[in-house]
């Protein structure tokens, strides 16, 4: 097959997998600032339906973007774990968008935001049982086929822990994976925020997920009131975060991180001292894999 | 009902209508460590500022006009009565106008809720879909005699809206940066043209005659027949009219 001539990629500066480096979550305050400057940024991530737009500058600075980055659509409001059916809709828009901008990556969350049609837009914790699961599956699956591609789910923070329950939520994850066939988007922050707050090991929930299915990692900040962790995306990454961070590469191997910023923004060069924080984590268990293989 | 229909639908009901509907939330609740009341409120206090802040963030001279705690006094109450009905948070707020309408507060500023209706117009005309390049050789090669027959397209990106109040004046003294006489001729009413360009979004005002010959365009009338509609308005010129539409790209193809 030699003498056929390959393909010219459609967007060729940009390649179809995410690089295994840190990126950055790219919010609308700093969109001017990376246009103009291009810095030196592994790769971006953006919240799929601040682009369900028809045109206009906002996608027109994406698709620049994506020319210049490899790029993550990170959905916030498909509603996976909703007893709603998902919203034809958006799904629609998801669609068009994914076509238009051919990302490296589609993301979404493992909760619901809707119900009887009415949208809290918010990430909303499920009820790890057995109905809850099935229904997370069936929509999973929706949204692959629809897209003609594997997507990627998150684990959310959690403030509520519901009763009774089929299973831990970490077994609740992985069984998403091993079903539908999709990659897992592991948010450290995520899982620390929960465990503190229900009273869980947040090892126990590293090891309850298996190898191979973590293909993407989230960091952020939380804060914390009367005893419960908030998770506002709102602070530099912590220690403890970051440690449990270390032993997640160590587990699963190193995979694209992400750091996720989304109040009280501050300035880009302080996200680019976060991601390169992550990176030195990435790094340095590069430099122990090589030396113990 | 499905069990998780029903959990879902509780903690909806928690967190818009508050007291009894939290105690049905916490049976379904762990609260073994006694947090599960402030994990109620910690949720409904990230819904409704979501909700709240993406409604604020659609009207900026809407704040600018009546203050930044009024309008958060405002938004918290329509987040409470207004269902959000799509999972991308920027469709929420379209009928804030209508809100404003009936809001007491507010009833001694009747001109707010057609300012609003402009800034949510003004969101839609942003978001529209790109016009193809403009391509009007099909005028340049008509003679002016037979520009009758012709027809356009317009740009996607626009909306005219009409309104009994001066729109574009009160946009233009409340933009960021505006300097200059802050005078504002309340008894003017004023239908505005509102357009995306690539220097950003321009809001003008519209003759009676400009109005109707652009809405006879838009509906896909040829020239002459649009003239003739626009013709009854005393103020229409024809010749300045497309020479502002054409330049401001608003026409875009003529065929």
């Amino acid at each position: 097959m030699s003498n056929v001539m390959p393909t010219p990629l459609a967007k060729p500066a940009s390649p179809a997998t995410l690089p295994v480096k840190a990126g950055l979550g790219l919010r609308a305050p700093h969109l001017k600032q990376v246009r103009e400057q291009q810095p030196d940024v592994a790769w971006f991530e953006v919240h799929s339906e601040n682009y369900f737009v028809s045109g206009g500058p906002a996608l027109a600075a994406l698709e620049e973007i994506r020319e210049r980055y490899p790029l993550s659509l990170h959905g916030v409001g498909m509603s996976l774990g909703g007893a709603d059916d998902l919203d034809p809709d958006h799904l629609h828009r998801l669609k068009t968008l994914a076509d238009r901008i051919e990302p490296a990556m589609v993301s979404e969350h493992l909760c619901w935001s809707a119900i009887g049609g009415r949208w809290l837009n918010d990430l909303l914790p499920l009820p790890y049982t057995k109905e809850a699961l099935h229904r997370v599956c069936a929509h999973v699956q929706q949204v692959q086929e629809t897209l003609g591609r594997r997507i990627l789910v998150e684990n959310v923070s959690s403030y509520l822990r519901f009763l009774p329950e089929d299973m831990p939520e970490w077994a609740f994850v992985a069984e998403v994976a091993k079903r539908t066939g999709c990659g897992l988007l592991l948010d450290v922050n995520n899982i620390h925020v929960s465990a503190c707050n229900h009273g869980f090991d947040a090892e126990e929930f590293l090891a309850g997920i298996p190898f191979g299915s973590v293909e993407e990692i989230h960091l952020a900040g939380y804060e914390e009131a009367d005893g419960l962790l908030v998770d506002t995306h709102s602070r530099p990454v912590y220690p403890e975060v970051w440690e449990l961070y270390d032993r997640a590469l160590q587990r699963f191997g190193s995979v694209p991180t992400l750091i996720e910023w989304d109040q009280d923004i501050p300035t880009f060069e302080v996200l680019q001292g976060e991601a390169a924080k992550a990176q030195s984590y990435l790094d340095a268990r590069e430099a122990r894999h090589v030396r113990i293989a | 009902m499905s069990a998780l229909r029903e959990l879902q639908t509780h903690f909806a009901a928690a967190v818009f209508f508050a007291e009894s509907a939290t105690e049905k939330l916490l049976t379904h609740c762990d609260d073994s460590r006694g947090l599960a009341r402030r994990g109620i409120e910690a949720y409904r206090s990230s819904v409704l500022a979501n909700l709240a802040g993406a409604v604020q963030a659609t009207y900026p001279v809407v704040e600018a006009i009546v203050g930044k705690a009024f309008l958060a006094a405002a938004v918290r109450r329509y987040v409470e009565t207004s269902p959000s009905l799509c999972g991308d948070l920027n469709a929420y707020g379209g009928d804030f106008d209508a809100f404003l309408a009936t809001y007491e507060a507010a009833a001694s500023l009747p001109y707010l809720p057609a300012v609003a209706r402009l800034e949510w117009q003004v969101q839609q005309v942003y978001a529209a879909a790109d016009a193809p390049p403009q391509q009007l050789s099909r005028l340049a090669s008509t003679a002016p005699e037979d520009w009758g027959g012709l027809r356009f397209d317009l740009d996607p990106a626009h909306a005219v809206l009409a309104a009994d109040w001066p729109l574009a004046r009160l946009w233009e003294v409340n933009q960021p940066g505006y300097e200059g006489d802050f005078t504002v001729d309340f008894d003017q009413a004023q239908t505005v043209l509102i357009q995306r360009q690539p220097q950003g979004i321009a809001v003008t005002a519209l003759a009676a005659g400009d109005e109707v010959l652009l809405k006879a365009l838009a509906a896909g009338k040829t020239l002459a027949d649009a003239v003739d509609e626009a013709a009854a308005s005393a103020d229409f010129d024809l010749s300045a009219s497309l020479q502002v539409h054409i330049a401001s790209g608003l026409l875009r193809r003529a065929f």
